[in-house]
């Protein structure tokens, strides 16, 4: 895993977000269009619904970028950046928590087909929210943080404000969690897979 | 025994985990799998396209009574310029195209003795008002306004 020095997602957020703290013309724009699919799919993997997660994205990058002075540049942008949309996802959550009460978890089908050949993006957010909402929430963020967002162990933990060691048990949970939901799954797209 | 396993917690704490392209060496096929194919659906989830124009855009936050006050406030400047100009057949291009919800309300009486273009402006009435839209009257104008987030899933 490269150093936040050297990963290229970090120096291309570092960057527009130093232009937009100094105010440039364009900052806001090239910004916005660099860093909305990145906190889109954080929102979808934090929240499990693809219309939630449109929602509270618009809300984040509105929150970012009025924020963004108080990212400190000697340290990374990317895990500033994830842990306010964290934290606005945790307020989501909360103030939805009474609604969702009793609400069913959004199904998988009994195939998952290969991503590259779900044609419909809609589909395939909701395959992906669907999957992750079938995780406890802690669970959920450390997984999503670390195996799909690429954040080290360091990073996850000073993220959910946890120890290291408790990021690697959500981990290992979250991944079992995953393999009983998801493998009868796609052993049921191989072909003479499992069907059910 | 707390006191004693904080050192050792420190000391986890502090050991570094192996890169995440190496963390997952340790589990099973399955495992492998699940967690590659929702790697890979995850890279493949793509935002809804930006506007056009520099956004974020500020949310519209739902304050029905100041949007309201706003709203009448324009409608009876309009108003104010349609009666002075007694076009009454110059609407605005919405109210062109919608066709009225309901039935026009006469307009007030001038009081006895008023000049016409010294009549007070008609009263604003609210013909529909939801969390998607608002839809006022003043007379022969109409405005509708409607939440930015308005659209048609795709």
């Amino acid at each position: 895993m490269p150093s936040a020095a050297d990963d290229p997602r970090e120096a291309a957020g570092a960057g527009l977000a130093l232009r937009l703290r100094a105010g440039a013309p364009d900052a806001l724009g090239a910004w916005y269009a660099e860093e909305h699919p990145q906190v889109f799919r954080l929102c979808l993997a934090f929240l499990g619904d693809p219309t939630e997660a449109e929602d509270l994205a618009q809300d984040a990058m509105l929150h970012l970028s009025d924020r963004i002075a108080r990212w400190d540049p000697s340290r990374p942008y990317r895990p500033w950046r994830t842990r306010v949309v964290l934290n606005l996802a945790r307020d989501r959550r909360r103030r939805n928590a009474s609604a969702r009460t009793g609400a069913a978890l959004p199904e998988l089908p009994a195939r998952l087909p290969a991503p590259e050949e779900i044609a419909e993006q809609r589909e395939l957010q909701r395959l992906v929210g669907a999957a992750l909402a079938q995780l406890p929430e802690r669970e959920r963020e450390a997984f999503a943080l670390h195996d799909l967002a690429g954040h080290d162990t360091a990073e996850v933990a000073e993220a959910m404000e946890i120890g290291a060691s408790s990021v690697r048990s959500l981990l290992t949970l979250a991944r079992r969690r995953l393999r009983e939901l998801l493998a009868p799954r796609l052993q049921a797209a191989e072909p003479g897979g499992i069907h059910e | 025994m707390s006191e004693d396993r904080e050192p050792l917690r420190a000391l986890w704490d502090a050991v570094e985990a192996p890169p995440a392209h190496r963390t997952l060496d340790g589990e099973d096929d399955e495992t492998r799998a699940a967690v590659a194919w929702l790697r890979d659906a995850y890279s493949r989830v793509e935002a809804a396209r930006a506007p056009v124009a520099v956004v974020p855009q500020r949310r519209v936050r739902r304050t029905p009574l100041l949007l309201a006050v706003a709203a009448a406030a324009a409608l009876l400047l309009l108003a104010r310029v349609a009666l002075r100009d007694a076009q009454p057949h110059a609407l605005p291009e919405q109210a062109r195209a919608e066709p009225p919800t309901q039935p026009a309300p006469p307009a007030p009486a001038p009081p006895a003795g008023t000049a016409p273009d010294a009549a007070a402006p008609p009263e604003v009435q609210v013909l529909a008002s939801d969390e998607q839209r608002l839809e006022l009257r003043a007379g022969t104008v109409r405005l509708i306004l409607l939440h930015p987030q308005t659209r048609t899933n795709s």
